[in-house]
């Protein structure tokens, strides 16, 4: 009888913590809110040159997250095509942001107005391009860059 | 007392699994229209705006619940598609839930699971309780509805396919025939899915390109309730422009709203969707969800656009990127 009892609490658990933990381990939701960290820093920061240098330095952190976890070997075929998608659209915000490669530099005055468009371009589809799990590594390898 | 016991435990076990459903008895009444939400939600759906963070399909069960509670003259069906999870690692969770508002009253509502990867337990619940006459309009709100069959829709059910011919199939199991389809996704104002919603309703509002997770507005179905009589074109113009005029204070990102006239269109689409089909089927889409581009962009449009009759596009370029010069834009969008 407390064999069961036993059984029966430890599956509740099971049933109770599962949902947070799928939260918790959400690839897409940390990468949309470490996106939404670097935008709160662009428009926290007070000289354009200090805005740029954030938006930059995130572009760049973010480009070689991907391809990083493009050379796993657990990552999926139709992931690696997702991820270079990705890291195309990563690329040029920062050939934009910096007026290379045709793109005309975008204004001080329009740092945060860039910031949002960043964040609104790759929050509708690009971050769901790629698995939970995909998303998820990226995410660990930002926080060792 | 053991037998109690486990009995008890057994019940507390189950009781998780079961299907709420709350129904009301009224009498059936006629009503002017009915609105069907379907709002999809097994997905990520996380936007931000101003630092904070939104659900997008929360935000539009929120809003649709104010519809159903304003629609005096009419009703409203919630079907929210929420995950569905494993309680206790073995019994379904029966985890999506639906409404159903009358004459801004709720009756009936409670939870349940999917049939597959298209509309046929949500078409179940509508089909004995929806009332006969009035208009009828459908609303989905979701991530592009894949044109092929080859990727995941549903997180938790990766096993249940759904795209364009699953959709046009199963909205047909709540009506033979709508006044308004609007889709509220990216990507689906397409020559392919509107050949497949042509014998399907009268008009169809959707976005040729991306659309931002804020989605477009039902706001204006309050048309319906002022003005009963207000024209199918009016209403979904209404919608597009609402939703447009929204949409275009808030975002940097590229905007673009269609309304067409399914009727007109009807007498040309097919010959141009079976190209587009063609040009599909030896197409490598790298990744689901992959913004469309402008149909005459493809070489298969290049000699003979498709028309534009019988449609109308709202359209503002975005404010950074390399479509930031972009003066016009076709209301067909086509993957490239």
């Amino acid at each position: 009888m407390r064999k069961f009892i036993l059984s029966v609490i430890v599956l509740s658990l099971v049933g109770l913590v599962s949902p947070l933990k799928a939260q918790l381990n959400d690839g897409h939701e940390r990468l949309k809110n470490h996106i939404n960290s670097v935008v709160e820093k662009v428009e926290e920061a007070e000289s354009p040159l200090h805005k740029r240098e954030i938006l930059d330095g995130s572009l760049e952190e973010m480009i070689q997250a991907i391809d990083k976890v493009k050379e796993k070997k657990s990552v999926s075929e139709s992931d690696k095509k997702g991820l270079a998608v990705f890291k195309d659209n990563l690329v040029d915000r920062k050939n934009e942001l910096n007026g290379l490669n045709g793109f005309k530099k975008v204004p001080n005055n329009q740092l945060n107005q860039y910031a949002n468009y960043i964040q609104q371009n790759v929050e509708q589809a690009d971050a769901v391009t790629i698995s939970v799990t995909t998303a998820l590594l990226i995410v660990i390898i930002l926080l060792l860059l | 007392m053991n037998k109690i016991v486990h009995l008890s435990l057994l019940l507390v076990l189950f009781s998780a699994c079961s299907t709420v459903n709350k129904t009301t008895d009224i009498p059936s009444a006629d009503v002017d229209y009915t609105a069907v939400y379907m709002i999809h939600g097994d997905a990520n759906y996380t936007y931000h705006e101003d630092g904070k963070r939104y659900e997008a399909d929360q935000m539009k069960v929120e809003e649709a619940i104010k519809r159903g509670k304003a629609a005096k003259n009419g009703e409203v069906f919630i079907f929210h598609q929420k995950p569905e999870r494993k309680r206790f690692l073995f019994f379904p969770g029966k985890d999506r839930e639906w409404y159903h508002y009358r004459k801004g009253k709720l009756i009936g509502g409670g939870s349940y699971s999917p049939q597959g990867g298209g509309f046929a337990a949500e078409a179940e619940l509508y089909s004995v309780r929806a009332s006969d006459n009035g208009r009828k309009l459908l609303l989905y709100f979701g991530h592009e509805i894949p044109s092929k069959a080859s990727f995941r829709y549903h997180n938790s059910k990766p096993q249940f396919i759904f795209n364009t011919e699953i959709f046009s199939r199963d909205i047909a199991l709540f009506e033979s025939m709508f006044d308004l389809v609007l889709l509220s996704t990216c990507n689906n104002g397409n020559p392919y899915m509107v050949s497949m919603l042509t014998d399907k309703s009268d008009y169809l509002v959707a976005s040729p390109r991306d659309l931002h997770l804020s989605y477009m507005e039902t706001h204006s179905l309050d048309l319906l309730e002022k003005k009963p009589t207000v024209s199918n074109k009016i209403l979904a113009d209404s919608i597009a422009n609402s939703s447009f005029k929204e949409l275009d204070q808030r975002l940097q990102t590229l905007i673009t709203i269609g309304v067409y006239d399914l009727n007109v269109i009807d007498s040309y689409i097919d010959e141009y969707a079976s190209g587009y089909i063609s040009y599909l089927e030896n197409h490598d889409q790298e990744s689901l969800f992959r913004d469309n581009t402008d149909c005459r962009n493809l070489k298969i449009f290049a000699n003979q656009y498709i028309p534009e009759i019988g449609t109308k596009l709202y359209f503002e370029p975005p404010a950074f990127g390399k479509e930031a010069n972009l003066e016009n834009h076709s209301v067909w969008g086509c993957k490239d």
